[in-house]
């Protein structure tokens, strides 16, 4: 018969008490999102149940805009900004990490310092870079390819190839970000180089070290910036709002911001909206954080 | 070839596709703003002067009068002021993300659930949450007020009250900030903790205390200096959504930080580009500065890594 | 090497997560397949903004715009509210925008002086436009320096709730366009001793924001060249001490009041019930309409020393100065300013339309619970009745900040209404009086030494950076 030894039920009550607490004080707010969007037109908006509880809110935010576009779009902008983060990320990180080549602290100081400017007054000349760039580049290559608005199948609008309303311009300026690069650096740093020098007795190049023993052993830090990324490109609102124009090419902050009205607003409609948005956000973090759940370093080297 | 030069080009290779990117989206129009800085440009005026140091001085410098010395924008070093103080809420951030970190580095059944519970407040960073925040904080039947009132405590009138207004948006920074990406890295961090440390520990008599002191302290020294770096970097600029979508600069601009400073300047009323940038570049220099003392202090944390 | 190279990147690229990359890239340079020909048309763009309802509205009158002008495509877009003061500032900034635009009636001032705005005087001058039909104060709001920048699409202005149940409860006669501010001020401080049938504190007032108790009280702000700033004139003074006594002294209002409009998060809103009157706009039918458990009703603005004289909001169309087709997009502007147009667009009370022949028309006959009439008279003022816009100033966002910064001090009872006034006078005076900084030799020197400086300032730090470095372990 298992003995029960009650310091150790007790440990579990206290560890799980802990948890609870903390869980309740976070999650509260959340409880008046969806307390809200359950709510029909009448309930007043402080209260955190709803009076008349209603479904219908979900449903007037899905027919009566293109909210399923949004999605399409936030998911496209979000998956592909990802991908392309982790990938030119990881590399940059992997050469200021390992290898030697001139110049590489002072790129690496430069990456640094462009994170310390604020966002607001670069705005405009990227702004202006993104506009301006297509045009040339027509002028430059005789075709009128990267200005046209391009249709996919020939019927759903895909925006253009470059420029305003394009999928190139929201997704491309993610793919740079130095706080990847930083993170992966430091990480990179932190793996023994007696990895790297095994393997290339072995025969690896370069890359092959990269590939098959850096990135592998990375999957912690590459899940925490894949989170970081798609959260962040997930809620993004002002850049998308100045290089959107059409409502197809919205993605789901500036699309949800257009359900608020001039001067009064229909809370329970945008939180139903924001409440769905959610919803992939907190998948992508179930299914990423089981990367560093994975231990690495477990006795490959004895130090 | 040359065994050195294949190697300078591998490497090139590797930044390539990063550098490339990183030259044409974000180093181009931040020298170009660094070139504005020193113009009089105004957004939609087709005509651009040099200033030279105009703009810096109008900002920084101090003019005297039969009064004495005045500042030449006096509201800048307020808003100074008010994004200093808002970065009080890092330490205790950070503090927290840890706490949450160990607390979440346990293995219990459902610990993804808390996990996911404990992010959740990142998540959902929006209007939704500024509103709900507003309405926690109202001066009568807010629940922050209430529960003060059970303790006996006449709560103030939080964000219409010009001391209370930013100690509301700490509370409210560090409520959002600490499950954030913080705990993340630290998750990530502790999971790189080799047993064998720990069972080392063990064999000597450690404490929990101790081994946490002498054990994981140290080995998060790199997350926490990265965190440390990169929250200073942040906190410097932030301060913005909070400003843009829930206060609108705070009673009588207590709650204004620099980072929206730049942004009123820029995109209100007298829409001067020129001496928006000029701010951005005096900020990032005081950021540079915060940054290299950071990395003289943390220099000792950095070297051990095995 | 070189084949090293090819076959690495080879070998990525064929690589699985190369392949997804790959993919994605495709679908987002060329998603391939044809685009529309539009070459021979002239291709016009409008921004606009609005509900789901007008939107529709708006995208069906430009396919019937389309049908007359076969050789006019016009592309809707629509511009949420929020951040369209940064988008079209950044759009124009860049010289792309929309040709035909709905502006706010502030911000006519903004882009109307940096020349982004056509003006439209002299295509109404060529079509003989007649501009009868529109609400005077609706075109005045548009107007700068002489000239007609939009022509608003709607328009209202402030208006005073009334709560007929607490009425009757204090034994008090209902506020009708004979009201003065003593009325006002003796009905609101009976009502505030009432408590409601929840038990609640009535709340006598809420006054919405400053500008219309301002004027209505013989205050000025300053003239549209802002040469006079009359922040701490005896008269403006005076008016918002009473506006300052409505919260403080006399007790009506509630305490925490946000100064730029009413807080959507407050409990004391009218819908509630506990609150005896609320100065609002047209904008709050909506959700006042919901209200089942009192009756109330509309009545003008009271009116102070000079007359009723209430603040403007509304919006309006304009076109882009740099557009590539003028012409036709003064014809779309007609079109969806025409009254067959309007008047199929005029549901609902949010806004009043423009064209008086629209307003007192088909709006006026909805159904309605409230007194449709006060609404419409106070547009179309009149006499004692004004409807007025800030000064039209670029400069004027600069100085209101300063004034609104004091005022909060004020109604904040951190400082007394002189002293913040005082204040905001000095420093709106200190801001236009500024001088401009000329560049001299000193300043080309500086740059000279302050870019050496920077540079070798990177290279020392990023040396000492680099002493830190991982090295190899033995």
């Amino acid at each position: 018969m298992p003995d029960f030894r009650t310091s150790s039920v007790a440990r579990y009550a206290v560890q799980y008490g802990i948890l609870v607490a903390v869980s309740v004080t976070t999650v509260f707010p959340l409880v008046w999102m969806i307390g809200t969007s359950l709510k029909s037109a009448g309930d007043p908006v402080m209260s955190f149940l709803p009076d008349h509880p209603t479904m219908s809110n979900f449903a007037r935010a899905i027919e009566g805009t293109s909210f399923t576009r949004y999605y399409i779009n936030s998911i496209i902008i979000a998956v592909v900004s990802t991908f392309g983060q982790l990938l030119t990320s990881s590399m940059a990180g992997f050469a200021f990490a390992r290898l030697n080549f001139p110049g590489r602290d002072k790129i690496f100081f430069a990456y640094l310092a462009t994170m310390m400017i604020p966002g607001a007054v670069t705005m405009v000349p990227l702004f202006m870079i993104m506009t301006a760039g297509p045009e040339y580049l027509n002028i430059l290559l005789g075709t009128g390819m990267f200005t046209e608005k391009q249709y996919f199948l020939n019927e759903y609008y895909a925006g253009r190839a470059l420029g305003i309303d394009s999928y190139f311009t929201i997704i491309v300026p993610h793919f740079f970000s130095p706080f990847g690069v930083f993170l992966m650096r430091q990480f990179f740093l932190t793996i023994p180089k007696e990895m790297d020098e095994a393997a290339s007795i072995d025969g690896c190049s370069t890359f092959q070290i990269y590939f098959h023993v850096i990135l592998p052993m990375s999957k912690p830090a590459l899940g925490a910036l894949s989170i970081f990324v798609f959260m962040g490109t997930w809620g993004e609102f002002l850049w998308p709002l100045i290089m959107t124009n059409s409502d197809a090419m919205k993605n789901l902050p500036v699309g949800i911001a257009s359900f608020m009205g001039e001067h009064s607003t229909d809370w329970p409609l945008i939180m139903a909206a924001s409440t769905m948005m959610m919803i992939p956000m907190v998948c992508v973090f179930i299914a990423f954080q089981k990367f560093f759940v994975s231990g690495i370093q477990t006795g490959a080297v004895k130090g | 070839m040359n065994p050195k030069l294949k190697r300078y080009l591998t490497a090139y290779a590797f930044l390539l596709p990063n550098g490339v990117g990183f030259m044409l989206f974000m180093l181009l129009p931040i020298l170009v703003s660094f070139g504005l800085a020193f113009t009089d440009c105004q957004m939609l005026k087709p005509n651009i002067r040099f200033i030279g140091f105009g703009n810096f001085i109008n900002l920084l410098g101090f003019y005297h009068d039969s009064a004495g010395w005045h500042a030449n924008d006096p509201d800048f070093w307020y808003y100074l002021y008010n994004t200093i103080f808002l970065m009080i809420g890092i330490p205790i951030s950070m503090a927290a993300s840890l706490g949450m970190a160990i607390l979440l580095n346990q293995k219990l059944k459902g610990i993804v659930l808390f996990r996911t519970l404990f992010y959740l407040p990142h998540i959902c960073s929006g209007i939704a949450i500024f509103m709900v925040w507003r309405m926690m904080y109202h001066a009568d039947v807010g629940i922050i007020n209430t529960i003060l009132g059970w303790l006996d405590i006449q709560g103030p009138d939080w964000l219409n009250s010009i001391t209370w207004a930013k100690p509301a948006l700490i509370i409210m920074g560090v409520w959002g900030a600490a499950g954030g990406n913080n705990m993340i890295i630290y998750l990530a961090a502790l999971k790189g903790v080799p047993e064998s440390l720990f069972e080392a520990a063990d064999i000597d008599g450690a404490s929990a205390w101790q081994k946490f002191r002498y054990v994981t302290w140290p080995q998060l020294a790199p997350a926490t200096f990265f965190i440390f770096t990169m929250s200073i970097i942040g906190g410097f600029q932030g301060g913005f959504n909070m400003a843009y979508i829930m206060t609108q600069g705070g009673p009588s601009g207590s709650t204004t930080t620099i980072g929206y400073y730049i942004f009123n300047m820029a995109y209100d009323g007298e829409l001067l580009l020129g001496y928006g940038s000029a701010i951005a570049w005096v900020l990032f220099v005081l950021v540079m500065g915060a940054t290299i003392l950071n990395w003289k202090c943390g220099k000792s944390g950095e070297n051990d890594y095995a | 090497m070189l084949k090293r190279i090819v076959c690495k990147s080879l070998f990525l690229i064929l690589s699985r997560h190369g392949q997804l990359l790959l993919a994605a890239m495709i679908l987002m340079l060329a998603p391939s397949c044809s685009s529309k020909e539009e070459a021979e048309k002239k291709n016009l763009t409008l921004w606009t903004s609005g509900d789901s309802k007008t939107l529709a509205a708006i995208k069906q009158t430009c396919i019937d715009f389309e049908k007359l002008h076969p050789s006019i495509k016009v592309n809707v877009e629509f511009i949420a509210g929020k951040s369209r003061t940064q988008k079209y500032l950044i759009s124009m900034q860049a010289g792309k925008s929309g040709d035909v635009v709905m502006f706010h009636w502030a911000q006519v001032s903004v882009f109307a002086p940096k020349k982004c705005i056509m003006d439209l005087k002299p295509f109404i001058r060529r079509d003989n436009y007649d501009l009868g039909d529109y609400f005077p104060q609706g075109l005045m709001a548009y107007q700068y320096d002489g000239g007609q920048y939009c022509l608003p699409v709607n328009g209202s202005t402030l208006v005073l709730y009334y709560n007929k149940n607490l009425f009757d409860q204090a034994r008090l006669d209902y506020p009708d366009d004979k009201w003065n501010f003593d009325d006002f001020l003796h009905a609101a401080q009976k009502l505030t001793l009432l408590k409601d049938k929840d038990g609640r504190q009535v709340v006598g007032c809420l006054p919405y924001d400053i500008s219309s108790w301002l004027w209505s009280m013989g205050g000025e702000y300053a003239d549209d060249g802002l040469s006079r700033i009359s922040f701490n004139d005896p008269r403006t003074v005076e008016a918002v001490r009473v506006f300052w006594n409505l919260r403080h002294k006399w007790n009506i209002s509630v305490k925490n009041l946000n100064l730029a409009g009413s807080d959507s998060t407050s409990l004391d809103v009218f819908e509630r019930g506990n609150v005896g009157m609320s100065v609002s706009g047209p904008w709050s039918l909506p959700s006042y309409s919901g209200i089942k458990d009192f009756t109330w009703d509309i009545a003008p603005f009271p009116a102070g020393k000079k007359g009723r004289q209430t603040r403007y909001a509304g919006m309006g169309y304009g076109i882009w100065a740099k557009t590539k087709y003028p012409d036709e997009a003064w014809e779309l502007l007609k079109f969806l300013q025409s009254r067959e147009e309007q008047e199929k667009r005029a549901t609902g009370f949010t806004d009043i339309p423009s064209r008086k022949s629209v307003a007192y028309g088909v709006w006026a006959d909805q159904k309605a619970a409230f007194n449709v009439k006060t609404l419409l008279e106070s547009i179309s003022g009149g006499g004692d009745n004004v409807v007025r816009v800030f000064p039209k100033n670029e400069l004027w966002p600069n100085i209101s900040r300063y004034f609104n910064e004091s005022m909060d001090l004020a109604m904040l009872d951190q400082i007394s209404v002189d002293e913040g006034l005082n204040r905001a006078q000095r420093k709106a005076d200190n801001f236009l009086a500024r001088k401009r900084y000329v560049p001299g030799l000193v300043d080309y020197v500086g740059i000279a030494l302050a870019s050496c400086a920077m540079f070798f300032s990177v290279i020392f730090l990023s040396r000492k950076f680099q002493t830190r470095k991982n090295e190899p372990k033995t």
